[in-house]
């Protein structure tokens, strides 16, 4: 399996949509944020994955989330690891504990990386990175 | 707990011969490293090749079997795993078992690599999205293992108060006990300023904060305790020693209760379970002269000093301020500089350090009537040697 993809024209890496995550991918591309809630215990399961570590049940149902959340971390990359983040740097990556419980790990558009703080209210938008591939990330609530 | 098995095998097992090799060797392979870093380390325990009769070794340029291949060295025992900090300890811990088993009678832990080679495992590392254990998510532009301290230290300093600037007192520390260190890569005296001046990587990291990345290689040889009192030098004993603990609660580079990734949000204080590496060793906390940890990146070096419990959570940048992690400090920590400032051979060169402290060996910094090293990491991990 491959371990990474890269887009030849921007040299940006792209998202790996493993088999199992495509219910999660199509709803992107539909800009819905969707996660395995567990059909036993009810928590939704993060990452995406084949059993519930909260419970061991292995049924879920892919369920809409609300897409609003809280900054919980974050850290501003200023090294530019590959060449496409060289004219980015430095970018905010952020750790948002949504409403349903899990923590995604986004960027944070919308604001400068100076304003970025914990307890930051975000809701989840929407990044169209080819015409096969939209990303979630996250930005201000209410902002654009 | 400790149990009677676990304290059966204490003392049984011990550090007969050690090497490392920090540098810049342009014209070498890894596997010429390994060799030489152990010829250096049978030299070093006044044992031949043909002695060896176990070989351990974590993914690095050359496997072991071509690393046997090369020294004609035959083996009863050989086990590789993947090139981690957290799996040096349970490898050193693994050699002691088999030892004190009779699976083996001397293993020897071989390592060497080219820090810029390709083909090597961990060079894959960071680009694992979902695989990976530092949150790498390419797309985002999360790479490279400094994320993990970096997402630590961040929840570190918003739970706890302090800043970035106080992973200065870290640094600056190590690279004193480093400038006393003639192998060392980094022997440069570091001032708060110059700490303050180095660039940020992944704020609130900056350049210091991050690990020498150099051409290396190191051996570490062990034998039964028996065996190893007629060697030529002074055996440094495995006295006990527990395992890496992992789960969702113990997110790479971070202590429990950070919130780092899944992890809950509270204070991390051990309990008495998550310390029975010094019942193994029968000894307490207070007994330990010196720490050496894998610290790949400085929060860590906060983070072990909590997860064993030498302060309370919150607390060690001012135990660090206020006791002294130096060599002369009331508890020295990676007195060879580390792998912040002496340099880094997967981190197998700390224990180097243990044995040379231990052995009485550290020239002029070593660590006055050292007689109980504790190696340990944010994980849990840990070995007690004594001399
Ligand atoms: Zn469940």
């Amino acid at each position: 399996m491959n371990t990474s993809i890269i887009d030849e024209t921007t040299g940006r890496y792209l998202p790996i949509q493993y088999p199992e995550e495509m219910p999660f991918w199509k709803a992107a591309q539909q800009r819905r944020l969707v996660l395995q809630r567990c059909d036993d215990c009810r928590k939704v399961l993060y990452p995406i994955g084949p059993t519930c570590p909260h419970c061991g049940s292995n049924k879920f149902t892919w369920s809409e989330m609300s897409g609003r959340g809280v900054v919980h971390n974050f850290v501003v990359y200023h090294k530019p690891w590959v060449p496409y983040y060289r004219d980015r740097v430095p970018y905010a990556l952020v750790q948002v504990q949504i409403e349903e419980g899990p923590r995604l790990t986004t960027n944070l558009h919308g604001v400068s990386v100076s304003d970025v703080r914990i307890g930051m209210e975000v809701e989840a938008t929407w990044e169209e990175l080819t015409p096969g591939v939209t990303l979630l990330q996250f930005k201000p609530r209410g902002g654009k | 707990m400790a149990t009677e098995a676990a304290k059966a095998i204490r003392d049984k097992a011990a550090i007969c011969g050690v090497s490392a090799l920090l540098g810049d060797y342009p014209d070498r392979t890894a596997l010429s490293l390994a060799v030489e870093a152990f010829q250096l380390a049978l030299d070093d325990a006044g044992m031949s090749h043909k002695d060896i009769d176990g070989i351990m070794c974590l993914s690095y340029g050359a496997d072991y079997d071509r690393f046997l291949e090369a020294t004609g060295v035959e083996t009863r025992y050989a086990f590789q795993g993947w090139t981690h900090g957290r799996f040096i300890s349970p490898t050193v811990q693994q050699a002691a078992m088999t030892i004190a088993a009779g699976l083996a009678d001397a293993i020897a832990i071989v390592h060497g690599k080219k820090h810029k080679a390709y083909g090597q495992p961990v060079d894959h590392e960071m680009w694992r999205q979902g695989l990976g254990p530092h949150g790498e998510s390419p797309a985002y532009g999360a790479f490279g293992p400094a994320l993990a301290p970096a997402l630590a230290a961040q929840r570190y300093f918003h739970v706890y108060g302090g800043s970035a600037d106080d992973l200065g007192y870290v640094c600056t520390a190590l690279r004193e006990s480093a400038t006393l260190n003639p192998i060392a890569l980094r022997k440069t005296p570091m001032s708060m300023d110059d700490y303050l001046n180095s660039r940020w990587i992944i704020q609130p990291l900056r350049l210091f904060d991050c690990c020498q990345n150099n051409d290396a290689a190191a051996c570490i040889i062990l034998t039964s305790a028996e065996r190893a009192r007629d060697l030529k030098k002074k055996p440094v004993y495995v006295s006990g020693f527990q395992g890496v603990h992992a789960g969702r609660q113990r997110h790479n580079f971070t202590l429990p209760g950070l919130g780092v990734a899944q992890q809950d949000d509270f204070s991390f204080r051990p309990a008495k379970e998550d310390l029975y590496v010094y019942e193994m060793a029968d000894i307490e906390r207070k007994d330990v002269d010196m720490i050496m940890t894998y610290d790949a990146f400085s929060p860590v070096v906060l983070f072990v000093l909590e997860r064993f419990g030498f302060c309370g959570p919150g607390e060690a940048i001012d135990f660090i301020k206020s006791e002294g992690i130096g060599v002369k400090g009331r508890m020295p920590v990676n007195t060879s500089g580390g792998l912040l400032s002496e340099g880094h051979a997967a981190g197998w060169n700390l224990f180097a350090e243990c044995a040379r402290q231990l052995r009485g060996e550290a020239g002029e910094r070593q660590v006055k009537d050292c007689e109980v090293v504790q190696y340990g990491s944010f994980l849990g991990e840990s070995i007690i040697f004594r001399n």
